[in-house]
This record gives C-alpha cells, structure tokens and sequence, in this order.
C-alpha cells in the first residue's frame, strides 16, 4: 500500500475545511483511486477542485438563507433598543452613570453593546427555534463557537464603524469616553454590524459549514417536534409583542433635530405632557437622554423636552471656531429651540455645567423663562462669586484683555491698565489661596490626556454671570458624595479632608449664589452624587415640583 | 398540463451511467472512470459529486453508505441508485430529445 502522507494535509482540508455536504465517500474515492497507482499531484488536484467547487455551491444555496434572516432580524434592532432603553438599560446602567473616567467608558460601552450582544443572541435562539430539523448538527461546543464568533464580529464592525464615522474634530477617545455617541445613537440606528454579528453566530449551525470535529453525520433534532412547534408560535408571538411594545412604551420620547445656527442641529427629546413647558438640558459630555428616567416623571403637569447641546451625542458637531463654543452661543441655541418649537416662558432645568446656558439666558433674556432650575449646575459657570473670585474665570478674564491689547482693540488707555491692574490683583489672591488650599497637594492638575478640542472650546467659551433677575431653583450636593472614588474608597483621612474640602467650597459657592441672586431659592442635600437627580431622585422632584407650583401661579 | 423539468446533459449521463453500473457498483470511483470513458476526457471527482448532490436533492437519485476498506483509509463508500421519479424524468428527456433528434437535417458522410 503506497504512503498516504504526501496527501493527507489535501485529505484533511477535504474533510474538515469544505462547505457542503458529507466528504467522507469523496474522499475515500480519491484515496482509493491514489492507492491504485494515481499521483500525488492528480490527489491534491482533486481535492482542490472539490473544494472550490463546494464551496461555490455552499455560498450560492447554503449561505443566502442565514444572511437574509440576520438581514430581516437586524431590521426590528430599533424596536428592541426602544424596549430595553425605557426600562432595561437604564434600570442597570444609570445608576453609575456618575462614574469616573475610566469607569464611564466601561458603562457607555456596556450600555451599547450588552442591549446589542443580547439582541443577537435572541435571534440565534430564534433562527434556532424556526430551523430546528436543517441545523448542522445543534451542539454545546457549535454554539459557543458561534456566540464567541458574533461577539467577536460585532467588536470589531463597531470599532470599525466607529471609525468610520468619527468627526474630524472628535477624536475617538473622547467620543467614547465624554458622550456616547455611538453608544446610543449609531449603534441603534445601524444594523451592520448586527447582521455581521449574527451570521456569524449562524455560520457554525448552517448545514454545509466546516467543522473541525470527528463526527460530521446530520443529528436528528435535540428539539422534539411538538415543543419545537411552541417554539415556532412563540417567536411569532415574540415578534409582534417587540413590535406593538415598543409602539406603545409610554416612557419613550420622540426625537427630532431643530436648526439652531447654519448647520447645526440639536437632538430635541419630547416626553410629551400637558402644561407648562419643561425642558431640560445635560450636562458636560451627556446628551438629552441622561433624563430618560428622570424627565417622564414631570409629564402629568407639564410638557416635558431635553435637548442635546452642539458637539455632543446625535446633535450636529461643528468644528470648534470663532467661539461657536462660547456660552452666550450655547445659551442661543437653547432660546433658538424655544423659538422653533414655540415654548412661551418655559423652566428650563439644567445639570452641571449647564447652568451657563441657564445663566446665559436668564441674565441676557429674563423674559423668555419663566424660572430658572440648577441641578448641581450653580458653579462657577453659572454665577460668578465676584468676593471670592474664580481662578479659571479670573485667568481668562485677563488672557481676553491681553488678546485685545495685543490685536490693537484697546480705546481708553486708562481704563485698561486699571482694569488689568484689577484683574492681575484678583488672580493673585486666586491663586495664593489656592496654594493654601493645595498644601497636601496640588488641586490644579495638568490634563491626562490632550483634551478633546470641543471640551477645550466650551472651557475656553466661559463667560461670568453675575446678575440673573429670574424665579430660580438652585440644588447643590453639599458636601459632595465621593464614594465611588476608588482613589478615595480605601483611603478614609483622604476622603475625609477631600469631603471637608468640598464642602468649605460648595458652602461658600452656595452661599454667594442666594446672597447674589435674591430671586433664588437655594437647597442644599448632603452626600448626594453630582447626578443629583439619581441619588437624590425624590428629594430633588419635590423640590422641582414646590418650585414648579410656584412659577405656574399668576 | 404537468410541468417537466429536464434534464441537463451532464445530469442525463450520469443517471444513465448509474443505471448501467447498477446498484452494487455505483460509487464515486467507477462512476467518475465510467464517465471519463465516455466522454473522453478527465472528470474531476468534485463536479460529480456535485452533481449527485443536485441530482439527490431533486429526488432522481437516492444514496447509501456502504462498507469501508483498508485502501479507502477505513473510508465508507457511498452507492448511488435511481429512484423511480428519476428513471421517469430520464424518459421524458429521452421521449423530448427523441423529437428534436428526429428533426435534425441530415448531413454529408452521415451514416445512411
């Protein structure tokens, strides 16, 4: 008997390595026909042929049937993230949401990928169900090849596409960890990458497919016939509830974009409600759909918006230039939403940093609101505390002075060096306390990483508010929640002096914004989060609705 | 009126040659060595088998494992028969061909 090991590698590849059917009978054939005097070379030149051949009539018949349901299946992929963003995701993901970098990326990433990785799986299951009697042989191992597969193809089209459609002026880094724009928007709204995801995770059960294992003969069904038609009746049903749910969820808000400026539109969320209306806007790196909890809740007397800024999540990003970043151009964006939508003395409610579009429009349109709501949002950029200063705003104030000294715009000579003379002064004593301050260490660190350039613009675009002649409602953490500092967590006296820090600090910033705003009403809630609107959820909507039932009477 | 599907050449040979081969001796090897005869040329074994394939999806044939020899590496061999839904389809296309043959102008040299 001639040495079959000048072929065995083409025996194996014909055996293990081809699409289509059973290759055990060919390639005895081939064996056989080699034992009695062909050579090597016809050998591997048959099973090559084989191959091809194979192969071509496996991507013509075998493959069109997954790639249609993986195409058809990725199509309800919206209807399912309506679903799962109403009520699963963010029963999950919102409470950490307040988490620090790197920790939030972790959590945008989760919160895009989990309701996508569970999609898939679901169709799997499905496909399962509906061709239980024709897949490959239904295995343990079959389909944890598969599952791994699909995680894998949707890793990798999602980088991919993130790529694809990242903006000139965003780098990756900062879209992935300051908003989740794909996360929440390209992700839901293309299915690529879920159909990639789930062929993959078909390929492995497809009649046809390799598989690199020694049984390859058709198993009868794992699935008994009168079960696997439940099955069958139950996707259908399946498939309907995911529709007409999805229709019908009240908590889902409907999106549009408003033009605000020349190409830029902003993400507009509508929850809908009778009454008064009630918009809310994110803060630093979060977009409209940071109040999908919390927003709903106010629609039983009013009507509820929350609207996206520019450069952030679905909202048009234009390149950081001629301070298109700059609060006032913030604050004009919002008025310029009021006015396309018609909203009459609306109360706008903004967390964190913005307060400054709040304080942008309350203090240069105090008649186009009717109140004002800081959630956490009373800093610096929203009302500049004129006894203590702020070395941020001081510093800019004096690089702005220095900038029109330099290009020539400076008129009254005088005034200028008094005013810079001022200035100068005021940092100084800004930045003596700060070294005072920063004793045990430096409070002012230098940025990670390079910042991401519509971060710097907004941080560049500051401007002071000091005179807000409006109804206002001003929640501070006061002090502020470090618990989920993992720096600080195993390190109590650290925690205890960044805690007492804070609240000398907030206190002091507190305090001047009601002694510099007569008009407000200023609370304070201890250990609460800077998403105070999640850790102190009741407590922060009684407040919202007694100051809300003030502003509705005449 | 029923509908036909007829049979492609290739298709048609490779029935015909099974039905020649018979049941005992109708497997890959003799059959590819059987049709490269005929046709007077090399077949490649991928394209039979390919073919078969179609041919059994159809239902026109139908195949059996048989037993496994040392030359084979303890390979099963596969035997192929025609079923009765076959043989009918090799008729029609022999009763359709046998029609067109019939119209076919003779030529110089043919045999009277």
């Amino acid at each position: 008997m001639r040495s079959i090991r000048s072929v065995a590698l083409a025996g194996w590849i014909l055996e293990h390595l081809t699409f289509g059917s059973d290759n055990e009978a060919l390639s005895g054939d081939l064996l056989e026909e080699f034992q009695l005097g062909r050579s090597a070379l016809w050998y591997w030149r048959q099973a090559m042929a084989a191959v091809a051949t194979r192969g071509l009539r496996w991507a013509a018949h075998g493959f069109a049937l997954p790639l249609a349901f993986s195409a058809a299946w990725s199509m309800l992929y919206p209807l399912w993230r309506a679903i799962e963003q109403g009520s699963l995701a963010h029963a999950t993901f919102d409470r950490w949401t307040g988490l620090i970098w790197p920790y939030s990326a972790l959590v945008d990433l989760s919160y895009g990928l989990i309701p996508a990785i569970s999609f898939v799986w679901l169709g799997l299951i499905i496909y399962l169900l509906l061709r239980a009697g024709a897949v490959n042989g239904l295995s343990a191992h079959g389909l944890v090849l598969g599952l791994s597969q699909s995680l894998t193809v949707l890793l990798g089209a999602t980088i991919t596409l993130l790529h694809h459609f990242k903006h000139p002026q965003v780098d990756l880094a900062s879209m992935i960890i300051s908003d989740r724009f794909y996360s929440t928007f390209h992700l839901g709204n293309i299915s690529i990458p879920i159909t990639l995801s789930l062929l993959a995770a078909l390929l492995p059960i497809t009649p046809g497919t390799p598989r690199i294992s020694r049984r390859r003969r058709r198993l009868p069904s794992l699935i008994p016939g009168k079960v696997r038609r439940m099955g069958q009746f139950a996707c259908v049903l399946l498939s309907l509830s995911l529709f007409t749910s999805a229709q019908a969820h009240p908590s889902e808000p409907s999106v549009q974009f408003v033009p605000v400026d020349q190409d830029v539109r902003l993400e507009v969320l509508d929850w809908g409600g009778t009454g008064q209306p009630l918009v809310f806007l994110a803060g630093l790196g979060n977009d409209a759909h940071v109040f999908n909890t919390f927003a709903p809740k106010f629609t039983a007397n009013h009507h509820v918006y929350a609207i996206t800024r520019r450069g952030f999540g679905a909202s048009s990003k234009p390149a950081p230039e001629n301070n298109n970043y700059a609060a006032n151009r913030l604050g004009d964006d919002v008025l310029a939403v009021l006015d396309a939508l018609k909203l009459n003395h609306p109360v706008l409610v903004g967390h964190s940093l913005a307060g400054e579009e709040l304080s942008s429009i309350g203090s240069r349109h105090p008649d186009r609101v009717a109140g004002l709501i800081y959630l956490e949002a009373g800093y610096g950029y929203a009302f500049y505390d004129r006894v203590h200063g702020d070395p941020i705003f001081d510093f800019l104030s004096l690089e702005k002075q220095l900038d029109d000294f330099m290009s020539g715009s400076v008129r009254d000579d005088s005034k200028f060096m008094d005013d810079l003379t001022t200035n100068i002064a005021q940092l100084n004593k800004d930045l003596q306390e700060y070294q005072k301050r920063s004793s045990s260490g430096p409070l002012l660190h230098a940025p990670r990483n390079p910042t991401p350039p519509i971060i710097r613009a907004i941080n560049l675009g500051k401007q002071k508010y000091a005179d807000i002649p409006v109804p206002v409602l001003a929640i501070f953490a006061c002090p502020r929640s470090f618990d989920f500092d993992p720096a600080l967590r195993s390190d109590p006296k650290a925690k205890a002096a960044v805690v007492a820090d804070n609240l000398f600090y907030t206190s002091r910033q507190a305090d001047a914004f009601a002694a510099g705003v007569p008009t407000a009403h200023v609370v304070r809630l201890a250990n609460a989060d800077h998403y105070i609107f999640r850790s102190n959820e009741a407590d922060v909507i009684q407040e919202m609705n007694r100051f809300l039932d003030n502003t509705r009477k005449p | 009126m029923r509908e036909h599907s007829y049979l492609g050449e290739f298709e048609l040979i490779l029935l015909l040659t099974i039905l020649r081969l018979g049941d005992d001796d109708a497997y890959g090897v003799p059959l590819t060595r059987e049709l490269s005869v005929l046709r007077g040329k090399d077949v490649s074994i991928g394209s039979v088998y390919a073919a078969l394939d179609r041919l059994e999806l159809k239902g026109l044939i139908a195949s059996t494992l048989g037993e496994s020899s040392p030359e084979r590496g303890g390979r099963a061999k596969r035997y192929f028969r025609v079923t009765a839904k076959g043989l009918r389809s090799v008729n029609e296309t022999r009763q359709v061909l046998t029609r067109l043959w019939k119209a076919l102008p003779s030529t110089e040299g043919d045999p009277a």
